[in-house]
């Protein structure tokens, strides 16, 4: 039986109605709200291309049932700037050409906005650990890498958040 | 000379390159950017070739109704036969251009050269650029390869990094992969396998299917399996 869910995207409110209280959340950004940002890789929960934050904190939007975020805020990464006004990590993520194919890259920049949000100057290796759950099939870690390293020194000069 | 073998199949100029837009080029590819940064190539290709500045170039893919037919996007054939193709195209497009001006201008292709678009008579420049050239100039003709290609030693564009035409759209979650694609009229089909080799369908609920799909599109093939080849 239909059930429809409220809850806030990007700042906005929204209203849902599904099939199934246990419609992942990916399905309603993508389908319902074509927000497709937001990428389907596996469904499964092992490929990080789906991460969107959830109150903040990064969650795997293919494993999280629409029922489960009811009321609570959803940011995607078209929520994360404009082109008109990146965010420093979307502009690092430029200036170091950190990307091939870009299928992994809405779940990264999430995963590196949630580790920036938390701890401002990581090392290099916890910027590795943070985006563990990211897979990157094309192989621009390092790239990647370097260019959440250069967001968080802008950051951390005054950069918008 | 022989032309690429991808432009003796679309030989005609207009089908890789326009200059409908003041301050532009549009280029056309049957590539299809798969993050091999094949766009940002052929891009840098054009603008070497052209002599114009990267920026000026745009480049249109994965729309067969006005692309040249290339086949697939495979096999690291994008630069060594698409590349080619579009160079020589780029190429025949410059020399249309410079005698065209030298028409106009009453002298000898010979003295002109080209700068980021704008034609210049013995260095010095004239009134004449691609642009206000293109309103006299039509494109729709076929390609001879009759003409000479720019030196590779004076490249200045190709051979050098230059930044991804694809990925500002990744980025922002702008990007369209083939699933986020909409088009009008478009249906979504499933095909629904059996679970293991040799198994037949025995009985299906169609009803529940259609509840469940919201759709009236449902197709029962009872045999739709290797075992309706073998026979």
């Amino acid at each position: 039986m239909s059930q429809t869910f409220a809850f806030t995207v990007n700042g906005r409110a929204v209203n849902v109605t599904v099939p199934h209280d246990d419609t992942p959340l990916l399905d309603v950004l993508r389908n319902h709200l074509r927000l497709t940002g937001t990428r389907f890789g596996c469904g499964l929960e092992q490929c990080g291309c789906g991460f969107v934050l959830i109150d903040g904190r990064p969650e795997k939007s293919c494993g999280c049932s629409i029922a489960s975020v009811a009321g609570r805020s959803v940011t995607t990464i078209e929520g994360l700037a404009t082109p008109d006004s990146p965010h420093p990590l979307q502009q690092a993520f430029l200036d170091e050409q950190a990307g091939q194919c870009g299928y992994c890259l809405s779940g990264i920049l999430i995963s590196a906005k949630a580790l920036l949000d938390r701890n401002p100057s990581p090392s290099r290796a916890e910027i590795a650990r943070a985006l563990d759950d990211n897979i990157c099939r094309c192989g621009a870690h390092n790239r990647i890498l370097r260019a959440v390293e250069k967001a968080a020194a802008r950051l951390r000069q005054g950069g918008r958040p | 000379m022989t032309l690429p073998s991808v432009l003796a199949d679309n030989p005609r100029l207009d089908q890789w390159l326009n200059f409908a837009t003041a301050g532009k080029v549009e280029l056309a590819t049957g590539r299809v950017e798969l993050g091999q940064g094949v766009l940002t190539a052929m891009a840098q290709i054009a603008a070497e070739e052209l002599d114009v500045a990267l920026e000026r170039i745009t480049v249109r893919s994965g729309d067969t109704d006005r692309t040249p037919n290339e086949g697939y996007t495979a096999g690291s054939q994008s630069m060594q036969a698409g590349g080619i193709a579009l160079r020589e195209a780029c190429a025949q497009a410059r020399a249309l251009f410079l005698d065209h001006a030298a028409q106009r201008l009453g002298c000898v292709p010979t003295e002109l050269s080209v700068r980021d678009g704008h034609i210049l008579h013995n260095g010095a420049a004239t009134q004449f650029d691609y642009w206000s050239l293109a309103q006299s100039l039509d494109l729709a003709r076929e390609a001879t390869g009759n003409v000479p290609r720019k030196p590779v030693a004076d490249y200045t564009i190709v051979g050098r990094n230059a930044a991804r035409v694809d990925l500002p759209a990744k980025v922002f979650g702008e990007a369209t992969f083939v699933h986020d694609m909409t088009l009008d009229g478009m249906s979504h089909a499933r095909v629904v396998r059996q679970p293991n080799r040799g198994a037949k369908l025995d009985s299906v609920d169609e009803a529940a299917i259609r509840r469940c799909a919201q759709s009236d599109q449902f197709r029962p093939r009872r045999q739709f399996s290797g075992d309706r080849r073998r026979r």
